[in-house]
């Protein structure tokens, strides 16, 4: 469903796109054109199209002194941004559940048992991202599904925080499993329900975190 | 803001293929191959790629991975999934921004209106509604959802052109930004938002079937 391209505009804006999310750079941090040129062994022209690519998606924000840096949400914004996904991520489970075929679910119990062996928390994130991807995938509305998946990604670092902080071992596992649970037995209203909840007190946690002396401290001046 | 316009190379060649595209000489699914328009225009590659970018983000032409640059067709579903979307961001938006609108505000919305009474180009009349609504989201001051808002809008300037183009003007020309824009000096905000929106909604189902009827136009062909 990821559009590939192959150009060295994308590879570079993708490249920068992936440090972003997995928090390589930090929000701030300024990019220079010419390292980032020398570092892809490309030209200034395809450097500069990347940052204008990035700078429209929201991960860089042109400064007048520092030029481009990686933008900074401000928790203000995070509340914006999980308004946002609410009505998204309700339009997609919506429409997916209905459609889910044998192989959905059967995809979906074999990313739930890997959760369960894993405990490293990049690679829990990850899966509980795919699990989410293959939830939504057969809504088949492929605007709304890029969309949101932007925006998990864009905003993973306070996952993270989250994970670390309230959300412990067996929750994610344990959601997950009554999720599939209801959608084959109870209905899909009642996988509708329990999605849209477990999204609820997630984004409530995310709140806490943000209020909390924790984060950087760059992200709660605003 | 960001339609300030350069006369560069690949302007001019993103003008010319956004033409083509707009009137039917490059028909949705067409190919769009970088090395053919370079000689077409005698430059060097460098120009058509960032003229073919330019095109992308506005939605024009789509990147598939075998076929290279094709040009993009907007379902009438797909148009359905986009309004559901812009609908809910744009009731935030404006709940916020209108109740702040300043004389500066005001000024601004009604300069982009005349202007779009005197232009021409379909092209120009998309581009200037693109500018009216970011002008009547912006106050809002909500970063994000302004944000995300205008990329979803920029990067489908076709729609906006087939608005203006098929729908927009069966209606009394402008009618529609200055009745929103009466109704805000008169202080009605409520009025103005309940306006907008349902504006919205008329113009996106007459756009969808302007679309659906298009799309089987063209299956029959």
């Amino acid at each position: 469903m990821k559009e590939n391209k192959d150009t060295v505009t994308n590879k570079i804006a993708d490249a920068i796109r992936r440090q972003i999310d997995f928090n390589v750079l930090e929000p701030g941090t300024k990019l220079i054109e010419r390292e980032i040129a020398d570092q892809f062994n490309a030209s200034h022209i395809p450097v500069r199209e990347a940052f204008r690519i990035l700078e429209g998606d929201g991960y860089l924000e042109h400064t007048n002194f520092a030029g481009y840096i990686v933008r900074e949400y401000s928790p203000d914004e995070m509340v914006e941004l999980l308004d946002i996904l609410r009505f998204l991520i309700n339009s997609l489970i919506s429409k997916a559940i209905p459609r889910y075929s044998p192989i959905t679910y059967y995809q979906l119990e074999s990313l739930t048992e890997e959760l369960v062996r894993t405990t490293e928390v990049d690679q829990r994130i990850r899966l509980m991202m795919h699990f989410n991807e293959v939830a939504y995938a057969p809504a088949g509305m492929d605007y709304s599904f890029s969309l949101t998946m932007q925006i998990y990604r864009r905003n993973i670092r306070f996952f993270q925080e989250l994970l670390k902080e309230t959300y412990t071992k067996d929750l994610p596992v344990n959601f997950r499993r009554d999720f599939i649970v209801a959608c084959q037995i109870q209905g899909h209203d009642a996988g509708i329900k329990i999605w849209m909840d477990e999204y609820d007190s997630l984004s409530k946690g995310l709140i806490k975190v943000l209020s909390k002396t924790n984060l950087p401290k760059r992200l709660k001046k605003r | 803001m960001k339609t300030k316009k350069e006369h560069t190379t690949s302007n001019r060649i993103a003008d010319i293929i956004r033409h083509e595209i707009n009137i039917g000489v490059l028909k949705p699914g067409a190919k769009i191959i970088e090395r053919e328009i370079a000689e077409t225009y005698q430059s060097s590659h460098i120009p058509v790629r960032e003229a073919l970018r330019i095109l992308e983000g506005e939605g024009f032409i789509i990147h598939l991975k075998y076929a290279g640059y094709v040009v993009r067709e907007i379902t009438p579903e797909e148009m359905v999934e986009l309004y559901d979307i812009v609908k809910f961001l744009s009731q935030k938006l404006l709940n916020a921004a209108v109740p702040r609108y300043s004389e500066i505000t005001f000024y601004q919305l009604n300069e982009i209106t005349d202007e779009m009474a005197k232009v021409s180009s379909s092209d120009q009349k998309a581009i200037l509604l693109v500018r009216f609504v970011e002008t009547a989201y912006a106050p809002a001051g909500m970063k994000s959802t302004f944000t995300l808002a205008m990329q979803i809008i920029r990067r489908n300037i076709p729609v906006f052109r087939t608005l203006v183009e098929n729908v927009y003007y069966d209606e009394k020309p402008l009618e529609f930004q200055r009745t929103f824009v009466e109704y805000c000096q008169k202080r009605d905000y409520e009025a103005a938002i309940n306006y907008w929106t349902a504006r919205l909604d008329a113009l996106t189902k007459a756009l969808v079937a302007v679309m659906s009827e298009s799309t089987k136009s063209r299956k029959k062909n």
